[in-house]
């Protein structure tokens, strides 16, 4: 990890300024897919708000990023975001299933209006400029915190009382987990990283208005990476976010007008296919090679 | 501040939106109640009902509520279609009903980006709509309303009393009843549920493709996007109602139809989803299974 992580900090002097950006985008979509997965994958509460907490990020840069100095702004976007999901969280986790899953999709919807509204009837304007810089080393240093974050954190109490929620929430309560404490903060840290993704992406843009920051897409694509590339170990999202990334920019940069269709359709595919994603699939084989000798 | 012909206004308009919703929200509910799969291409369903009812005034000069008769077929054909080739598969794949509500839910959405922009490939993104047949208005007290959207509030009103009487009286109702309440019960009586499935789920995507009928009139202006608000809509009056209520669905669909409709008439129409969204928030707050869970 310490020698990937190496090679990605000497990257900029060795590739063009396109694959540059493009590798800040696989890492912004690594770093969200894990913190996805750090909760609902784990958990099993679906949770299609991503995008919500990226947004906020993003506008904290927005709003912030001409007065204060950049890693300060990503500081504060941290705590709002990490308070607005505590915040969110005490509402919503009490709601079991489908319901948490369309709590969170309207999240992002509802602040999106909000804004909008709020543009058009006190500001008049629509959208708003952002510091334009170079994000490569924020994001690959925000993206290697969360990962080591919660590589540590599957290993510690919140982890393993987040697994045991996810495999069977009455067991856990009969064993004295105290589930909404830790659901609350489970969902508060992985929110906390799409914010800090979501302000540290937004000079990227240079403009961007809510539609931008809060695009359904960064709720459903972490959802989709996590599940292609498997829910039960930290590398499956690595592998589903780094696949559908560069499939993605593909896609985009070759067949704009198919790109939703085409996602859509592998997104069917893949649950019919794979149903425990990509590693699963290995991981199963694996085990049935370790059982089974030669 | 309210004059007698705005609240007169608001009483009325209020009482259409509410019947439509309804009707919307009716197949939503009906189909995750009995099976537990959340549709959330709800709405795009809805969109498609509306351009068959806009291609069957435009090519074969039918009325907009005689298009009922080839709408109900055709969505009906392709709900079944849908269960067959996609959702059948998940059904027996899925090892619990957790499994299955969290794979479906993924299904559903990647189905809604396939139907979304299938059908901007095919009918492009603009916005179209038909003349209805002008029906005249009708003045009560002062206040003018169109013939076409009283017609539009039986219609939905006449739906669902047929909907009741179905669920109520005829011996498919009664099984998807039972599967609702007790899906293992319903076995044990010789209930074959997967029947009761695939029926439920024509049966869902027919309602969502007749309230397309509702909101083109209503609105007439169709595209291939207008269905996220509706999903939105139904989403709420779901939760509102309660899963597999159907008096929750009727009171609930009122309740939310005054409260858009006064939003959009003395508020401001941006707001309408955000104060839906708000009212789902305190629902929640207060009875966390709905209003009327059963």
């Amino acid at each position: 990890m310490i020698a990937v992580f190496a090679v990605l900090l000497a990257a900029p002097f060795f590739i063009s300024a396109y694959y540059l950006a493009m590798l800040t985008s696989v890492l912004c979509w690594i770093g969200l897919a894990v913190s996805w997965y750090f909760f609902s994958g784990v958990t099993k509460y679906v949770s299609l708000g991503s995008a919500a907490f990226f947004g906020v990020g993003v506008y904290v840069t927005a709003a912030f990023g001409k007065v204060l100095p950049f890693p300060l702004v990503i500081l504060l976007a941290g705590v709002i975001v990490f308070l607005f999901a505590c915040g969110i969280g005490l509402v919503t986790l009490r709601l079991r299933g489908i319901f948490f899953a369309i709590f969170t999709y309207g999240l992002a919807e509802l602040l999106n209006n909000i804004i909008l509204f709020w543009e058009m009837k006190v500001t008049g304007t629509r959208g708003r400029f952002v510091i334009s810089m170079n994000v490569y080393y924020p994001i690959l240093l925000i993206t290697f915190a969360a990962l080591l974050t919660i590589l540590f954190l599957m290993r510690s109490k919140i982890g393993l009382a987040l697994r045991m929620i996810g495999d069977c929430e009455e067991a856990a309560i009969h064993f004295g987990v105290n589930t909404t404490k830790y659901k609350i903060l489970g969902f508060a840290i992985s929110s906390l990283f799409m914010g800090l993704l979501g302000a540290a992406f937004a000079p990227r843009w240079g403009y961007i208005d809510s539609g931008i920051a809060f695009n359904p897409l960064y709720s459903f694509m972490p959802a989709i990476m996590t599940l292609f590339g498997g829910a039960q170990i930290l590398i499956g999202p690595i592998v589903g976010a780094v696949i559908i990334s560069i499939l993605e920019e593909y896609l985009l940069t070759t067949f704009k007008d198919y790109f939703m269709l085409i996602l859509g359709s592998i997104m069917i595919i893949v649950i019919l296919t794979l149903p425990d994603g990509l590693t699963g699939k290995l991981l199963k084989r694996g085990v049935k090679a370790l059982r089974t000798p030669p | 501040m309210i004059s007698p012909s705005l609240f007169l206004d608001i009483l009325i308009g209020g009482l259409i939106l509410g019947a439509i919703y309804s009707v919307i929200a009716s197949g939503l509910n009906l189909q995750y109640g009995v099976t537990r799969m959340l549709n959330v291409a709800h709405g795009d369903f809805l969109m498609l009902g509306a351009y068959i009812t806009y291609f069957s005034v435009t090519l074969l000069h039918l009325n907009p509520f005689a298009s009922i008769i080839i709408v109900g077929p055709l969505m009906i054909s392709v709900g079944l279609l849908i269960y067959a080739l996609i959702f059948r598969r998940v059904v027996t794949l899925s090892r619990t009903a957790g499994e299955l509500e969290f794979r479906s839910l993924l299904l559903f959405f990647g189905l809604s980006f396939v139907i979304q922009n299938l059908a901007m490939i095919l009918w492009t993104a603009n916005y179209r709509g038909y003349e209805a047949p002008s029906l005249g208005s009708v003045t009560i007290a002062g206040v003018p309303f169109e013939v076409s959207r009283i017609l539009i509030a039986l219609l939905s009103i006449l739906i669902n009393v047929f909907l009741y009487l179905f669920l109520r009286f005829t011996k498919i109702g009664l099984a998807m009843r039972a599967t609702v309440d007790q899906p293992e019960g319903a076995q044990l009586v010789a209930i074959n549920i997967y029947t009761i499935f695939a029926i439920s789920f024509g049966l869902g995507i027919l309602l969502a493709g007749w309230s397309g009928i509702l909101v083109s009139v209503l609105y007439s202006a169709i595209n291939p996007f207008m269905g996220v608000p509706y999903t939105l809509i139904a989403l709420v009056l779901v939760v509102l109602a309660g899963v597999g209520s159907f008096k929750g669905n009727i009171v609930g669909g009122f309740i939310l139809g005054y409260l858009a409709y006064f939003t959009m008439r003395v508020i401001h129409s941006a707001l309408t989803l955000v104060v839906i969204y708000a009212a789902l928030v305190v629902i929640l707050l207060v009875r966390p299974r709905g209003l009327f869970a059963r």
